[in-house]
C-alpha cells in the first residue's frame, strides 16, 4: 500500500471542498446584492406613491411590476437560505 | 429601513387594498377605518399610530382622496375648499387673483401685473414655475402674448380640479423666498346666470380648434357655453358642428364623468364647472388623461413646451436681467432650462429597475453558475479515484474522505436542483 495511491483522491476532495466554500461565499455575495436591490425597489415604490401627479391607474401600473419583482426576489432569497441551511445539516 | 419608511412602504404595498376598501365602502371613511380594517391593527396597539401617519401621508399624496373635515375623508368626491391660511412669520407677498369663468373652463390664468412684478415671470417670455397647493407641487407654464402674461398647462388645470375651483373664486399667490404657494378662498358665488356673454363667446370661438380635441373636452366646453344646460338632442346637434359623434358615445361620456349633471325634471344636462378635470372616462369607459392644448390662445402653430423654447423662440429676456436686483423668486427653479425634469416621466432609477425586472433573476443565476460544480461530473471523477484507491488497497484514504465526498456531492446536488428550478422560472 502506498500513500500516493490516495493522493489523487485527497487532492480531488480538497479541491471540491474548496469549490464548495467558494460557492457559499458567492451565495453570500448574491444575498447581499439582492437585499440591496430590494431596498432600492422599496425606495422606488415609495417614490411612486408620493407622486401626486400620477393617477391611481398610473400609480398601480408602475407599482405592480416592482412588487412582482420584489416577490420574485424574496422567493429567490428564501430558496437560497434553504440551500445553505440544508448544507449545514 | 427607518421606522417611518417601513410603515410608508407597508402602506404603499397595500395601496390597492386601501383603494378596494374605500371603493367598496362607498361612503366617507376615516384613517382609523383603514388602519383597523386593512392593516388589522387596533388603536390600542403600538404600530397603530405609525400606520395612521403613513396612511395620512398616502391619502394626502393621492389626488383621488379628499380631506372633508375633522377625521373624515372621501374618495373621488368634491373637496372642501380651505380658507386662506394666514402667513407664517416669514415675510410673504400676497397677490389675490379672481379666476374667471373662461379661465376655469379652459385651464389658464391671465396674470395680474402685480404677480409678474413679484416673480421672475417678467424676466422671460416663457418659462415654468412650481407652485405649491396643499403640500403638492403643480407645474405652471407662463407665456407672454403682447402685453399680457398667461399661466397655463396641465398643472394649472390639475390645480383647478384638485382645489375644486369655481368661477369667480379668489385664489391667493403667496410668494415667499423661493416658493410660491397658492391658497383658494372659500368666497365665490355659484350662479349660472351671471356669466358675461363675452366670456361665453370666447369659449365658443375657441371651439374652432376643437377638431383635434377629445370628445370629452369638446363636450364640457360646449356645455360651458350654455350655463342653463342643454338636452341630449341639442347637445348632439351642436356637437356635430365640431366633430362627428354618436348619441350613444355622448351619453356614455355624460353619464361617466362627474362634471356633467343631469336634471331629471328639465331633462337637460348641465356642466359642473368646478369638477372639470383632465382625468376622465371616455366613451368606452377607459380612464384617460387629457393633455390640454392652447392653440386657441397662442395660435395654430403653438406646441406645448417640452422643456425647450416655445414655438421655436429663444428664451429671450423681456427686461435686462442685470437691472433686476435679486428677485425674491430668483432661485425658483426654471424647468425650461432643465428639460429632463418632467415629473410624470419615470426616474432613472425606475427605468433601471424596469430593465432589471425584464431580466428577472437571470443575472443572479448566471453569477451563481460561474462557481457551480456539476454533481454528476464530480461523482464520476471521485468514483474513478475511489476505484483506483480500492484496487490498490488504500482503504485508509477511502475511509478518510468518504464523508467529505458525500457532503460535497449532496451540496452541489441541491444547488443543481435550485438552479434548474430558477432557470425554468426564467424561461
Amino acid at each position: 500500500m502506498s500513500g500516493n495511491d490516495g493522493q489523487k483522491l485527497t487532492e480531488k476532495i480538497n479541491e471540491s471542498l474548496s469549490k464548495m466554500e467558494e460557492f457559499k461565499r458567492r451565495i453570500e455575495s448574491v444575498n447581499e446584492e439582492i437585499e440591496a436591490k430590494q431596498t432600492e425597489i422599496e425606495g422606488n415604490i415609495l417614490q411612486i406613491v408620493s407622486k401626486r401627479k400620477l393617477s391611481m391607474k398610473e400609480r398601480t401600473e408602475r407599482m405592480i411590476p416592482l412588487m412582482e419583482q420584489q416577490d420574485l426576489l424574496k422567493e429567490f432569497l428564501e430558496d437560497l437560505d434553504t440551500l445553505e441551511e440544508k448544507q449545514n445539516e | 429601513m427607518e421606522n417611518k419608511q417601513f410603515y410608508d412602504y407597508q402602506v404603499a404595498r397595500k395601496s390597492s387594498d386601501i383603494m378596494s376598501f374605500v371603493k367598496g365602502r362607498n361612503q366617507n371613511f376615516t384613517i382609523e377605518d383603514i388602519v383597523t380594517i386593512v392593516f388589522e391593527t387596533s388603536t390600542s396597539h403600538l404600530p397603530y399610530k405609525f400606520y395612521a401617519r403613513a396612511v395620512e401621508a398616502f391619502l394626502k399624496a393621492n389626488k383621488d382622496f379628499y380631506h372633508i373635515q375633522g377625521t373624515l375623508w372621501s374618495y373621488g368626491s368634491k373637496p372642501i375648499i380651505r380658507p386662506t391660511v394666514i402667513a407664517t412669520k416669514e415675510k410673504t407677498n400676497d397677490v389675490i387673483q379672481e379666476i374667471t369663468y373662461v379661465e376655469r373652463v379652459k385651464g389658464y390664468i391671465k396674470v395680474s401685473p402685480k404677480l409678474t412684478n413679484l416673480t421672475k415671470i417678467r424676466l422671460r417670455k416663457h418659462g415654468t414655475l412650481d407652485v405649491i397647493y396643499d403640500n403638492c407641487s403643480y407645474e405652471f407654464h407662463w407665456k407672454w402674448l403682447y402685453n399680457y402674461c398667461y399661466l397655463f398647462g396641465n398643472g394649472v388645470m390639475d390645480f383647478f380640479a384638485d382645489a375644486g375651483i369655481h368661477p369667480d373664486q379668489d385664489i391667493t399667490f403667496s410668494i415667499k423666498s423661493t416658493l410660491i404657494d397658492i391658497h383658494a378662498s372659500n368666497s365665490y358665488q355659484i350662479s349660472s346666470q351671471s356669466v358675461p356673454h363675452a366670456q361665453l363667446d370666447q369659449i365658443e370661438e375657441s371651439l374652432q380648434f376643437a377638431k383635434d380635441q377629445p370628445l370629452f373636452t369638446i363636450l364640457y366646453e360646449l356645455l360651458s357655453c350654455y350655463p342653463y344646460g342643454l338636452n341630449l338632442k341639442e347637445i348632439y346637434q351642436h356637437f356635430l358642428e365640431y366633430k362627428l359623434v354618436t348619441t350613444h358615445d355622448l351619453k356614455n361620456i355624460l353619464k361617466q364623468n362627474e362634471c356633467f349633471e343631469y336634471d331629471v325634471v328639465e331633462d337637460i344636462w348641465k356642466l359642473k364647472i368646478n369638477k372639470i378635470s383632465r382625468f376622465y372616462q371616455d366613451e368606452l369607459g377607459n380612464e384617460v388623461e387629457n393633455d390640454l392644448s392652447y392653440a386657441w390662445l397662442f395660435g395654430d402653430n403653438f406646441q406645448m413646451p417640452s422643456g425647450k423654447a416655445i414655438d421655436g423662440e429663444d428664451a429671450s429676456i423681456v427686461e435686462d436681467k442685470e437691472t433686476v436686483k435679486e428677485s425674491i423668486v430668483e432661485s425658483v427653479e426654471e424647468r425650461v432650462e432643465k428639460p429632463n425634469e418632467e415629473p410624470i416621466e419615470k426616474t432613472k432609477e425606475e427605468s433601471d429597475t424596469d430593465s432589471e425586472i425584464e431580466e428577472g433573476t437571470n443575472f443572479y443565476i448566471a453569477d451563481l453558475k460561474k462557481g457551480f460544480v456539476s454533481p454528476g461530473d464530480l461523482k464520476k471523477e471521485i468514483d474513478a479515484l475511489v476505484i483506483e484507491c480500492f484496487n490498490k488497497g488504500d482503504i485508509q484514504a477511502l475511509e478518510k474522505h468518504y464523508q467529505d465526498a458525500q457532503r460535497v456531492y449532496r451540496y452541489f446536488q441541491k444547488v443543481e436542483q435550485f438552479l434548474n428550478k430558477w432557470e425554468g422560472k426564467n424561461l
